[in-house]
């Protein structure tokens, strides 16, 4: 099998792909034709920036070089899971501590057991995996509690009214949001192969890795975010139930984020 | 009687609007006081405000003595309880309600108690496997009851109660608190609308505009 590589003529060419897209929106009057064009624009110019830092990140072969980048890499995904916890004062917090330690627990029994190599051109796709299953994982958690304890709200005062401290009061709340934020993941996961096939195995068979190869890189990787949503989960709402309480157990009623 | 509950220069405030103005009270044990006022005057939140539902914008309570900031809030609650006018009950069972708060104590179910109250309150006929979705208002409202009165509190605030209830079931939901509140020395504080509730009190309280209008025992010829 031999390695398909792309020339900047054959992207050019391809270009047209997002013409096709452009067309569609000014038949269809969508007004989505500049949009399309500044994101197609804003992605380009982004990939080529994170190819050259990737380039020379490999090139340096650094272990601290690659910690501070796997570090950045966490500080952003957290930041922008936290935008979508509207209401949250610590969501930030909440979000880098449950990504920080999603990251450190997967990529360390990967590394221990041999699955990858600390070096930066495993770690950092790997990493970006991670976090980035991880970012969307938190978003929906934070989304979920929200819905959750709006809903519910008469539900938990009156378990409070009862004498039940703040966990007792929220813990069916606690696990409804844990679960419908690992939904994704676990649909995802089951529905492998059936409909699509996966990035990771794409790459490396378009690459000229052989498919029964690629097929355990997949499968590691489908482990690792079965484990990193978990544990960005838990810890994500485990840590934000208790802003929904006041330091004396008053259950704090917000007017609905859109 | 001795102090139970005492409420020092309450306000509660919303959005800068005074819900709740300067109200001062004394509870003892063994009273049963019905609170009163117009819709919107402040009845409902006060009670909210005695069970530490929500939080007070200003003042002090204390519970025999103590002032609430230096109690536990899940013991200051297991004192002083709230009960809605329309309750939720919650899981799916009969038993997920009344067990309920054996469970937050780690403790073990007391199932003959529990049917003990539901035969006293004419609910004999529910399992508690029963689906709780199949339950009318009043059950509702008796399940809820019950689950508040496994643990006899201190005080019993009771929120319209029986607002939505006919006069039989009022009757008879009624006569099982004041059994209740005089077998276990419970304090009962309620918020009625309904003349023959109002006049089970020994003691008036008239809130108006989140105003102490009234506040006295009364004289029963």
């Amino acid at each position: 099998m031999s390695n398909l590589m792309i020339s900047p003529w054959s992207l050019v060419i391809s270009f047209v792909l997002v013409l096709i897209a452009m067309a569609i929106s000014q038949k269809e009057k969508l007004g989505l034709t500049k949009e399309i064009f500044w994101s197609i624009f804003r992605m380009v110019v982004q990939l080529i920036i994170v190819g050259y830092l990737l380039t020379a990140i490999f090139e340096v072969d650094s272990f601290w070089v690659t910690l501070a980048s796997i570090i950045i890499m966490v500080v952003n995904a957290a930041w922008n899971a936290s935008r979508r916890a509207k209401g949250l004062t610590n969501a930030f917090k909440y979000s880098l501590i449950a990504l920080f330690l999603s990251v450190a627990v997967t990529l360390s029994i990967l590394v221990l057991s041999g699955a990858i190599n600390f070096v930066p051109s495993q770690v950092i796709p790997i990493n970006g995996m991670i976090i980035g299953n991880g970012m969307n994982v938190m978003g929906l958690s934070f989304r979920n509690l929200e819905n959750q304890f709006y809903s519910n709200r008469q539900e938990v005062q009156e378990k409070l009214a009862l004498g039940a401290n703040k966990k007792q009061a929220s813990k069916p709340i606690i696990t409804e949001a844990i679960k419908g934020s690992l939904q994704p993941t676990l649909d995802t996961t089951k529905t492998v192969g059936l409909v699509a096939l996966p990035g990771m195995m794409t790459g490396l068979i378009i690459a000229g890795v052989d498919p029964m190869d690629a097929i355990m890189y997949q499968i590691l990787v489908y482990f690792m975010l079965m484990s990193a949503a978990s544990i960005a989960s838990v810890v994500g709402v485990y840590f934000s139930y208790h802003e929904y309480f006041t330091n004396y157990g008053q259950l704090i009623v917000r007017p609905r984020q859109e | 009687m001795s102090e139970l509950l005492t409420l020092n220069n309450i306000y509660f405030t919303i959005e800068e609007k005074n819900i709740l103005n300067n109200i001062s009270l004394h509870f003892s044990n063994h009273e049963r006081t019905s609170i009163q006022g117009k819709s919107g005057s402040g009845k409902s939140t006060l009670l909210k405000i005695m069970a530490a539902i929500h939080p007070i914008s200003q003042g002090s309570i204390y519970l025999k003595g103590k002032n609430m900031k230096d109690i536990d809030y899940t013991d200051y609650r297991k004192s002083v309880s709230y009960v809605y006018q329309t309750p939720h009950l919650f899981g799916e069972t009969v038993q997920d309600n009344l067990s309920f708060p054996s469970s937050i104590r780690d403790e073990v179910f007391n199932m003959e108690k529990a049917q003990s109250y539901l035969s006293d309150l004419g609910l004999d006929y529910l399992s508690f496997s029963q689906d709780i979705n199949s339950l009318s208002g009043g059950e509702k409202q008796r399940v809820s009851l019950i689950r508040h009165l496994m643990y006899p509190p201190e005080m019993l605030l009771l929120d319209e109660v029986t607002a939505s209830l006919d006069e039989e079931s009022s009757e008879k939901i009624w006569q099982w608190i004041l059994a209740q509140a005089d077998r276990h020395d419970i304090s009962l504080v309620w918020v009625s609308h309904k003349s023959e509730e109002q006049e089970m009190a020994t003691r008036h309280i008239v809130i108006d505009q989140g105003r102490l209008v009234e506040n006295g025992e009364i004289d029963h010829v």
